[in-house]
């Protein structure tokens, strides 16, 4: 019986449900909260997890007055192309060219569906953009052994802001972690190339040792909403 | 192991570690650290391989993993090179290359053969009769190729790996690790690498019993090895050189794709053979191999040995073969004047007779060609010519060649370093490198032991400053100064031949002078005729005597002679390093999980996987296509069209952009409304097709063909720059998912899940409408690609498997029926719809594939106008027609390519052709010539062997030409 409350499905769902996760719902979209118990996960956020972040609402808004526009909203809007800034609620804003800004909610953000709202009366020279990446968070010490194997940028010295490149072969957006600490390189990329992009990776996250990991790696708050 | 010497002070073997291993079924021991070369050598084993075409025996050559003819196997893999090969517990090898083993190899009679098969001999041989050309072939198959592949071993995994440092230094000689702590005593990030197990270079074996020399290595290696920032890898070869210093690092495991951002090349000189009759059997060699075996692997290379010298090397190695117990029983120095140094005087009193201006003109075998039983001596005139005359025979088991060297600078020519001979050093030397690329120590040209250093040192800081650090001192690049270290013509001529130019496909002296006599008298054609160079050393020891041999033929000078081209990599590479772990992207729709419960068959669109048809159980794919077919005509069928490109375009400009972008008028076409878009190249050729949706004033929404979507917006974009329109695109072909539900049922059945107005008065056919579906918000637009009522759905693609659920639930009391590609182009083809890439190609224009309507000559300007406007003049070539076979027609159907004929001619070939089942008949488009495109005309369609069929041109479309299906009466009528 098909449910009568539209349900959001993340391009990785058959990925991940033969991997046999502990449901929950997100955002309205069912993602994996776990799929071991609580120590090994947080052993594998520490070590080397893969995640599927998709569910974090997401738009960007492009366009010559778009900036502008963002500001007047209270928006934080980076400085240069390619930088990032916190959006409030744990959400980032992430300039992704001269005249774009790409914005993503945290876990019970409201601040993209907000600005989704306001994009409905077509302000002047703003332009609603759908988003609807794939997104993943390659988390803990091991990541840089992945990223050796798959992508041909240097993170192991400092990087600010978001890079451009491919990984695996897949063009992706990657945010590396902000600051010594934090828990993980963020990829965003075209939802069709996901279900290849997420075989890939975890097979090499296998290799060394880590394994998929739940939302609840990223926020163990998750499981209570 | 009757040949191992008593411990040397820089071995690299291990005495506490015996170990056991097997070559060619026999059981044989050495030492931790030894190769299967050294080991079997150490063990009196003096045939190690066979060579490439008359398969002689042969030993250790260089040990500088360049030995070649010692090629082995096992299970696992094939064509290890012996010389570089570790003896490990449990290792089993042997030979490649032989009929019956490496001692009895019956291939040997080829040897005897070697008259008839002089060089070149294939391209005359086997040329005629041409019917026996396919005898030929296989034989040469079975004989050909070294080694063979084992099918069932076990899959190793071999995934590549990125890396990074500032500087590469290639090579741990005195020049390489001066360079590496010069650069990263400036604090930048450099990693060393050495071919070798161990560090040291050719310190290891030429200067092992110099004391200095030595104290000097582990100096530099105690600070090279107190920097953090330096990073030393041994057994790791830098074998490819690419733009920007991206470098292809090959170890045991893996190849490293590293990125440096300056490199200097400290590799070194490949030391070089002599020519002379015999001089590839066992027991002849490079001094240099000679002096490895003694100091690195503590084995004898001799008892009693000739050493033909050409510089110093050759008597420090006749110095160091004494102090090994070897019997020295002359030295024959090829140069007039001998050695100028003390060294010959050290050689003299050391009991050892010299011969000035005397060259070895001859080795002659023990019987088998196993090994050796002297060397002949003859004079030698100071243009490098033998005198005739009196030679003197020595009896020896060894000769050791020490006539010179050539830089390894295959690293320095990838990166299109420009290398010029330098007669003072009578060696190839760069004089122009790419920025960042830095060369030291003897592949630059400097021999001398503390030149070398100040060398390495000076292009360390070099490449430090390159790359921005600040660097506190420098040095002074010291002169190339002589003398050379290599004689200009080290080669003996001799009657009978079998004197080696290349040991690696076994061309003699008098190859390279009979092609030279045929006319091969340009080294590009002489490379490619006598194929020297071209076996698995890459000519490393072939190239420079060739070369000398072929301007002495041709009467040109060294200096004025181009190289052959240096291309990755510089050594042999296992096949799976470069594998690695194959990233092959692929897309998915957001569907794609129900087509496989739905039992579909996929198939590759582009790097789309899509559905093909949906198989059901007792029906052959034939009989369910078909079904699907019926389906869509008849009730109502769903088939997922995400693939296609999706473009969002908005802004004051989005429709004066639309409207030159594409042949059709758009610039009036009210939203609400779409239309057929073409899209042609400047010269006119069509490159793409789809539907533009006008959402609003300025909004477009656009779709492209499955495979154009990125190449459609980067072209899009690029214009719109060029053009300065003030317009925001978007490629949202990821964002959304999208499905055609097309048949008789379709509106009944959408109409259940949504609170649109669907009715014919308010959504027109070719209207667009945004709304819900089942709750999500969509775009729906009415188009006819498959020729029945239909609507194409775009939802967001997080949702879309929720409306595609609910679709297939709301239609399952019509029989709804997912269909696939094939189906749609069943369905396509009978309403004549064009698919561009296959009843296009990379030339053809609107007006030859019959869409003279979609393009509108009379618009200001489109891109391409000017181009059609030539074409519109001219006479057409060609004619896109449909045609069909008659409904009794119960022959071969043709196939897409299939040929139009007309008086034996190639009049045009069939782009698209099935048998419809709505129409009973097979139909199809052809391109033929004009005067055939008259309705009614017989054109001959051949269909294989020679079999010529008969088709007539006929209206399109083939079904509902009136497009009746789309009118709403008609599609009530259908649906009750």
């Amino acid at each position: 019986m098909i449910s009568s409350n539209p349900l959001r499905r993340s391009p990785l769902h058959e990925a991940l449900q033969e991997l046999n996760p502990v449901w929950g719902k997100v955002h309205e979209m069912q993602v994996p909260l776990r799929f071991g118990g609580a120590a090994k996960e947080s052993q594998l956020k520490a070590e080397l997890s893969l995640c599927d972040v998709s569910c974090f609402p997401k738009i960007g808004v492009k366009g010559p007055e778009a900036l502008a526009w963002l500001v007047q909203t209270g928006t934080s809007v980076p400085d240069s192309v390619y930088g990032v800034q916190p959006l409030g609620e744990g959400g980032l804003a992430i300039r992704t060219d001269r005249q774009e800004v790409f914005l993503e909610d945290a876990l019970g953000g409201q601040r993209v569906s907000q600005l989704e709202s306001a994009l409905q009366a077509h302000p002047p020279g703003v332009c609603l953009v759908r988003r609807r990446d794939a997104s993943l968070a390659l988390m803990g010490a091991g990541s840089n052994r992945v990223l050796r194997e798959t992508c041909g940028v240097d993170f192991s010295r400092p990087v600010t802001g978001v890079v451009m490149t491919r990984v695996a072969g897949v063009s992706c957006m990657v945010l590396p972690p902000q600051s010594a600490g934090a828990p993980a390189f963020r990829f965003w990329l075209d939802p069709s190339y996901a279900p290849y992009l997420w075989e890939a990776l975890l097979e090499i996250v296998r290799h060394h040792g880590g394994d998929a990991a739940g939302l609840e790696a990223i926020d163990p708050s998750v499981g209570k909403l | 192991m009757i040949d191992r010497l008593p411990p040397q002070p820089h071995e690299w073997i291990d005495r506490a570690q015996r170990i056991q291993f097997e070559f060619e079924g026999r059981q044989y021991s050495g030492f931790a650290g030894d190769t299967v070369s050294t080991a079997l050598w150490a063990n009196g084993v003096r045939v190690l391989g066979r060579s490439f075409k008359y398969h002689r025996p042969r030993g250790i050559w260089s040990l500088s993993h360049l030995d070649t003819n010692a090629m082995l196997e096992t299970r696992q893999q094939t064509n290890i090179r012996a010389d570089v090969c570790p003896i490990v517990p449990g290792l089993s090898v042997k030979a490649v290359n032989t009929v019956g083993g490496v001692e009895h190899d019956l291939a040997a009679v080829m040897d005897w053969l070697s008259p008839f098969l002089p060089v070149g001999f294939y391209y005359k041989a086997f040329h005629t009769p041409g019917r026996l050309f396919p005898f030929y072939e296989r034989r040469m198959r079975e004989m050909a190729g070294l080694g063979s592949v084992n099918p069932d071993r076990h899959l190793e995994h071999t995934p590549k790996r990125y890396d990074f440092c500032d500087v590469l230094v290639v090579g741990s000689g005195p020049a390489g690790l001066s360079a590496a702590v010069a650069a990263a005593e400036s604090g930048l990030q450099v990693l060393l690498v050495e071919e070798n197990p161990r560090l040291g270079g050719s310190l290891c074996y030429q200067a092992a019993n110099d004391s200095e020399a030595h104290k000097l290595q582990a100096g530099l290696l105690e600070r090279a090895l107190s920097l953090k920032n330096l990073e030393l890898r041994c057994s790791t070869l830098a074998a490819g050189y690419y733009a920007d210093h991206w470098i292809a690092l090959i170890d045991s495991t893996r190849m490293t794709k590293l990125r440096a951002r300056s490199l200097v090349v400290a590799a070194g000189c490949y030391e070089q053979p002599a020519v002379f009759r015999n001089n590839d059997l066992p027991g002849v060699m490079l001094a240099s191999a000679a002096q490895r075996l003694i100091h690195q692997y503590g084995v004898r290379p001799f008892r009693e040995v000739v050493v033909l010298a050409a510089n110093s090397h050759g008597y420090q190695a006749a110095l160091d073969f004494v102090a090994a117990g070897i019997r020295v029983q002359a030295l024959a120095d090829l140069r007039t004047q001998g050695e100028p140094s003390s060294l010959a005087a050290q050689v003299k009193a050391a009991g050892v007779p010299i011969h000035n201006a005397t060259c070895v003109s001859e080795a002659t075998p023990k019987r088998g060609l196993r090994s050796i039983t002297g060397a002949v001596l003859s004079s030698v005139a100071a243009q490098g010519s033998i005198q005739p005359g009196q030679s003197l025979r020595i009896a020896c088991d060894g000769i050791a060649m020490s006539v010179g060297w050539t830089p390894a600078d295959g690293l320095l020519r990838q990166g299109q370093g420009r290398l010029v001979y330098n007669c003072e050093v009578e060696q190839y030397v760069p004089e122009e490198l790419p920025d960042g690329v830095f060369a030291a120590g003897r592949v630059n040209g400097i021999y001398d032991l503390a030149a070398r250093l100040d060398d390495g040192f000076a292009a360390g800081v070099e490449a430090a400053a390159y790359c921005g650090a600040q660097v506190s001192s420098s040095r002074q690049r010291p002169p190339r100064i002589g003398p050379a270290r290599s004689h200009f013509y080290p080669i003996a001529s001799h009657a009978k031949g079998k004197n080696f130019l290349d040991l690696d496909e076994d061309i003699q002296l008098k190859d390279i002078e009979h092609a030279v006599q045929e006319g091969f008298d340009n080294l590009e054609l002489l490379k490619r005729y006598s194929t020297f160079g071209m076996g698995p050393s890459q000519g490393k020891h072939a190239n420079l005597n060739v070369l000398r041999a072929f301007c002495r033929l041709t009467g040109q000078s060294l200096d004025a002679l181009e190289m052959t081209t240096a291309r990755p990599f510089v050594n042999p590479v296992p096949l799976s390093h470069l594998a690695g772990r194959i990233f092959s992207p692929h897309r998915q729709t957001p569907l794609h999980a129900r087509h496989k419960e739905a039992g579909a068959s996929f198939m590759h669109a582009g790097n789309w996987l899509r559905p093909e048809y949906y198989a059901v159980a007792g029906r052959t794919r034939q009989e369910a296509i078909a079904e699907e077919v019926v389906a869509v005509r008849h009730r109502l069928g769903l088939i997922d069209v995400g693939t296609l490109g999706k473009l969002e375009i908005s802004g004051p400009d989005a429709a004066a952009f639309i409207e030159r972008i594409y042949t059709g008028r758009f610039a009036r076409l009210q939203p609400g409304l779409t239309r057929y878009v073409l899209m042609c190249d400047e010269s006119g050729v069509i490159i793409d097709d789809g539907v533009a949706a006008r959402l609003g004033e300025d909004r477009f929404y656009v779709t492209t063909t499955t495979s154009g979507s990125d190449a459609v917006a980067r072209e899009m974009r690029r214009w719109a720059m060029v053009w300065r329109m003030k317009i925001v695109l978007v490629n949202a072909t990821g964002t959304y998912g999208a499905m055609n539900l097309a048949g008789p049922q379709s509106r009944r059945v959408l109409e259940s899940l949504t609170s649109m107005d669907l009715s014919a008065g308010k959504f027109p056919y070719l209207g667009v409408r945004e709304g819900e579906i089942a709750g999500v918000p969509a775009r729906l637009l009415r188009v006819g690609f498959v020729g029945e009522w239909g609507y194409e759905i775009h939802v967001p693609a997080d949702t879309a498997v929720w409306v595609w659920d609910h679709l297939m639930e709301a239609g399952r009391k019509f029989g709804i029926r997912p269909f696939g590609v094939e189906a749609q182009r069943v369905l396509r083809l009978e309403k004549a719809h064009v698919i561009i890439g296959q009843d296009s190609d990379g030339l053809t224009h609107p007006f030859e594939a019959g869409m003279q309507w979609a393009v509108k000559m009379d618009k200001p300007f489109f891109v391409g106008q000017r181009s059609l406007a030539i074409l519109a003049k001219k006479r057409p070539t060609r004619a896109l027609v449909g045609f069909a076979l008659p409904s009794s027609y119960a022959g071969p159907i043709p196939k897409e390519c299939h040929l139009v004929i007309e008086s034996g001619e190639i009049a045009g070939r069939v782009t698209s052709v099935t048998f419809s089942s709505t129409l009973g008949q097979v139909i199809g488009l052809a391109y033929v010539k004009p005067e055939q495109s008259r309705l009614g005309t017989t054109i001959e369609i051949r269909v294989g062997r020679g079999e010529m069929i008969r088709a007539a041109v006929v209206r399109t479309p083939f079904y509902d030409p009136q497009n009746l299906r789309q009118s709403q009466e008609v599609a009530l009528q259908e649906a009750s």
